[in-house]
C-alpha cells in the first residue's frame, strides 16, 4: 500500500488546484441554494437556478478535467510514460488511482455536510444525500474514464471525447431516422429496460477497458472495445424488444379509467411558461391531509412539470421550504407503511375532456441535494399512451385547465386530497 | 551471468519488420554501447527490453527475468534514461527526486547530492524550465540515485552539446565503475560511446550485424595498405576477409576484418612478394561506417 497512497498523495499535490477551484464551486453551489432557501419567495427560485446550473454545468466539466488530470500524470496509452520504467505495478497504479477518485467523491460529501445539518437533515438523510451526491459524481467519471485511459496526453483525451460525441450524435440521428420510419409505440418499460442494459454495457466495458489498461496496456484492444460497446448499446437502443423482469415482450400499457375529482379540490393559480417539452410550474398547494392531522392546510410546492425527450410527463412535489424536510415524508406514496398504489394520480381536464393516469415512480422523499429540497415525489405518465378521452393537441393549454387527482381508495374520503394545477377558478 | 538477454527478438508494425530476429547477450558487468544508425531498431529493442513494447516474436531476458513479467522488484535494479521519456515535468527536480526515493530501497541520498553538485542541477526549478541537457542530467540523477545493477540508456546524447554529454558520461562511469553495473547505451554516434564502451553490438535495419568486446573488436579491424613496387598486386586473390580492396595508383588499401599479425606477416611474404605491407589500427567509428557500408551493400553480415 506504500507506494499507493505515495502515488495518491503526489497526485492530490498535482492537482490541488483544480481541486480548490472545485472546493470553491461547490461551496459557491450550496451558498446560494442556501440563499434562496432564506428568502421567502415562493413562485421564482433564481438563486436555486444558479446553483443547479452551476451542479449541472460547471461541476461535470470539473470532473472531466480532474479525471483527465488524474489519469495522463501516469498515462497508461504512452509507451514512453515515466511511471513503467518505474518500481510501480499497474495494479498498483490503478489502485492509486481509484483511490484517488475515492477521495474526490467524498469530498462534496464532507462539504456539503455542514449546510445539510443546517437545513436540520437527519442522519439517514445525510446518508441518503452522501450517496445521491457521490452517485451524481460518478456519473462524469463514467463517461471520462474510458476516454481518458485510450488517451496519452491531455490534448488527445479532448480529441477524443470529441470524437466519441460526435459519433453519440451521428448514432442519435441514425436512430432518430429509423424511428421516423418504424412509428412503433414507445413503451416506459422497455425504454426503462433498454436504458439499464445500456447502462450496465457501458459501466461493464468502463472497467474492462481501465482494467485491461492498467494491467496489459493494449490500447487498440481497448479502443476496439469500447467501439464493439458502443454498437452493442445502439444495438440494444434499435432493437431489443424484452422487459427486463422475466424477459417479457414489452407492449403498449391499458389506459386507466377516468376518475372525477371531489367537489371540495383546492384550485390554485399556476403559471406555464414556454413549450411543454419544458414546463416549470411552480405552485403551492395546500394539502388535505385530514382536519385532524397537524399536515393539514400545509403547503405542498409543486416544482415542476416536465416532458422528457422520451416523452414521458413528470410531475415534481416538494415541501415548500428546505426547514420543513422530513415533515411530510410519510403522507405521500412509498413513503414507510403507505404502500405504493399503481395508478395513484390521475390528471384530468374537464372542460377539455380528457384524463390520464399518472404513477409515482420515486418511493417516498428524494433528496434533491443540488437546491436543498426535498421532492417527496415524482408522478410520471406517457398522455400518449394513457390517454382516456380527446387526445389533447396542445398539452401546455391543456394543462392550464386541468387538475391533478390523488386517489387513496384505502383511505377515508375526507383524506382524498383533490388539487387543480390550471388557472383560478371562480 | 548476462545483464540481458535476446533470443529472435522480433517487432514489426503492421507490415514493417522494424527488428528481426536479435540475439544478443550483453554481460554483467559491461558498458555495451548499442550502435546502429536512426531507424535501425535500437530503440524498438530498448523498448521491448524494458517492457514497453511487447515483441512480434523471439524472448528478452533482464536480468535473468522475461523482459514482459518484470515486477517492481526487478525495476527497483534497472535504471533507464532515454530522450523519449515523458518526465512528469511539472514537477521540481526536488519534488521528483522526492517522489521516486521511496520506490527504491536503495536510494543513496549522499550520492543523490554529490551527482547533484556533480551536474550543477538547480534543485528548485521545474522539469519543464530545465534545458534538453539538464533534463537528461535529472533523469540520470533519478536513475543513479538507487545505485542500479543495470543501467539503460537510450540515445541519452542525443541534442547535448559535447560539455553536458562530457559531464554525462562522466557521471555515469564514475558510479558504474566504482559499483561494476551493466551499462547499455544506445546510439547512432560512435563518436559519442567509444570512449566508454567495453563491448559494441553494431545494428543495421532491424538485423544485428556485429556483437563483440571493443578490444577484439580492435584487434581484428585493421586499415591495410600495401605499396605496389613489383609487377601487379595479385588482386583477385586478396583473403576473403578483406573488404573494400581498392587500388590508387601503386598503393593498394583494404581493411581486414580478421587481423592477426603472425598471419598478416606470412601472407605478405608468401603473396605479396615482400613488398611494403602495413596494418593500421583503426578506431571504432571507422570500424562502424565499415560495417554499416557492408551491410547496405550485401545484405547481413555474420555477427562476429
Amino acid at each position: 500500500m506504500k507506494p499507493v497512497w505515495h502515488i495518491v498523495r503526489k497526485d492530490l499535490f498535482r492537482l490541488r488546484w483544480i481541486l480548490l477551484l472545485w472546493v470553491m464551486v461547490l461551496i459557491a453551489a450550496l451558498g446560494l441554494a442556501a440563499i434562496q432557501a432564506g428568502l421567502d419567495d415562493g413562485t421564482y427560485f433564481p438563486f436555486w437556478i444558479a446553483a443547479s446550473a452551476m451542479i449541472v454545468g460547471v461541476l461535470p466539466l470539473i470532473a472531466f478535467g480532474l479525471v483527465m488530470g488524474l489519469l495522463h500524470d501516469d498515462p497508461v496509452a504512452e509507451i514512453d510514460a515515466f511511471w513503467i520504467t518505474r518500481p510501480i505495478a499497474g495494479g498498483e497504479l490503478l489502485l492509486a488511482k481509484l483511490t484517488a477518485l475515492m477521495v474526490l467523491a467524498f469530498v462534496p460529501v464532507l462539504i456539503w455536510i455542514p449546510f445539510w445539518l443546517n437545513y436540520d437533515y437527519s442522519w439517514s438523510q445525510i446518508v441518503q444525500a452522501s450517496g445521491q451526491t457521490i452517485r451524481m459524481n460518478f456519473l462524469p467519471v463514467m463517461l471520462a474514464l474510458p476516454f481518458a485511459v485510450i488517451s496519452s496526453s491531455a490534448s488527445k483525451f479532448v480529441m477524443n471525447v470529441m470524437v466519441g460525441a460526435g459519433v453519440l450524435l451521428l448514432l442519435v440521428l441514425l436512430f432518430q431516422l429509423g424511428n421516423s420510419r418504424e412509428e412503433a409505440p414507445v413503451v416506459p418499460a422497455l425504454l426503462e429496460s433498454k436504458a439499464w442494459l445500456i447502462a450496465g454495457l457501458w459501466f461493464v466495458t468502463v472497467l474492462v477497458v481501465t482494467l485491461n489498461q492498467f494491467l496489459r496496456r493494449q490500447t487498440r484492444q481497448s479502443i476496439a472495445m469500447l467501439a464493439i460497446a458502443v454498437a452493442a448499446g445502439f444495438s440494444i437502443a434499435k432493437w431489443w424488444r424484452w422487459k427486463l423482469d422475466g424477459l417479457q415482450p414489452a407492449s403498449a400499457e391499458p389506459a386507466t379509467a377516468p376518475t372525477e375529482p371531489g367537489p371540495d379540490a383546492p384550485v390554485i393559480s399556476v403559471e406555464i411558461a414556454g413549450e411543454t417539452k419544458r414546463m416549470v410550474v411552480m405552485a403551492e398547494v395546500p394539502l388535505t391531509a385530514g382536519a385532524s392531522s397537524f399536515r393539514h392546510g400545509r403547503m405542498l410546492k409543486i416544482q415542476s412539470v416536465l416532458r422528457d425527450f422520451t416523452g414521458e410527463l413528470q410531475v415534481t412535489f416538494s415541501e415548500a421550504t428546505p426547514q420543513l424536510s422530513g415533515t411530510f415524508r410519510d403522507l405521500l406514496p412509498g413513503s414507510p407503511g403507505s404502500p405504493v398504489e399503481p395508478n395513484y394520480y390521475f390528471i384530468i381536464n374537464r372542460a377539455a375532456g380528457g384524463v390520464f393516469a399518472v404513477t409515482p415512480i420515486h418511493s417516498g422523499y428524494n433528496l434533491d441535494v443540488a437546491t436543498l429540497r426535498f421532492s417527496h415525489a415524482t408522478i410520471s405518465a406517457r398522455p400518449e399512451l394513457n390517454w382516456q378521452g380527446k387526445p389533447t393537441a396542445n398539452l401546455a393549454t391543456w394543462l392550464q385547465d386541468a387538475v391533478l387527482v390523488k386517489v387513496a381508495p384505502a383511505e377515508p374520503a375526507a383524506a382524498r386530497g383533490v388539487t387543480s394545477i390550471g388557472r383560478s377558478s371562480p | 551471468m548476462n545483464a540481458l538477454e535476446t533470443h529472435q527478438l522480433s517487432r514489426s508494425y503492421g507490415r514493417a519488420e522494424a527488428l528481426h530476429g536479435l540475439t544478443l547477450t550483453v554481460p554483467a558487468g559491461s558498458i555495451f554501447a548499442f550502435i546502429g544508425p536512426n531507424g535501425a531498431g535500437k530503440t524498438t529493442t530498448i523498448r521491448m527490453l524494458m517492457n514497453l513494447l511487447e515483441p512480434t516474436s523471439g524472448e528478452a531476458c533482464v536480468l535473468g527475468v522475461d523482459s514482459r513479467k518484470l515486477k517492481p522488484r526487478e525495476r527497483q535494479r534497472i535504471g533507464y534514461v532515454s530522450e523519449n521519456q515523458k518526465l512528469p515535468d511539472w514537477m521540481t527536480i526536488d519534488q521528483l527526486m522526492r517522489y521516486c526515493q521511496p520506490l527504491y530501497p536503495t536510494w543513496d541520498r549522499e550520492l543523490e547530492k554529490k551527482l547533484l553538485r556533480k551536474f550543477e542541477l538547480p534543485v528548485d526549478r521545474k522539469l519543464k524550465h530545465l534545458s534538453r541537457g539538464m533534463m537528461m542530467k535529472t533523469a540520470l540523477l533519478s536513475s543513479l540515485a538507487y545505485r542500479p545493477e543495470l543501467l539503460v540508456l537510450d540515445e541519452p546524447f542525443s541534442g547535448l552539446d559535447p560539455l553536458v554529454r562530457d559531464e554525462f558520461i562522466a557521471g555515469a562511469l564514475e558510479v558504474s565503475q566504482q559499483e561494476k553495473w551493466t551499462i547499455f547505451i544506445s546510439s547512432h554516434d560512435i563518436n559519442e560511446v567509444e570512449q566508454l564502451a567495453n563491448w559494441v553490438g553494431m545494428i543495421e535495419a532491424g538485423r544485428l550485424t556485429l556483437s563483440e568486446p571493443t578490444e577484439s573488436l580492435l584487434a581484428r579491424f585493421r586499415r591495410i595498405e600495401v605499396t605496389v613496387t613489383a609487377g601487379e598486386f595479385p588482386l583477385p586473390s586478396a583473403p576473403e576477409t578483406w573488404l573494400e580492396v581498392q587500388r590508387e595508383g601503386n598503393l593498394v588499401r583494404a581493411i581486414e576484418t580478421r587481423y592477426d599479425a603472425d598471419r598478416f606477416e606470412q601472407y605478405r611474404i608468401n603473396r605479396l612478394q615482400k613488398m611494403e605491407a602495413v596494418a593500421k589500427p583503426m578506431t571504432l567509428r571507422q570500424i562502424f561506417v565499415v560495417q554499416a557500408r557492408e551491410s547496405r551493400t550485401h545484405g547481413n553480415i555474420p555477427v562476429a
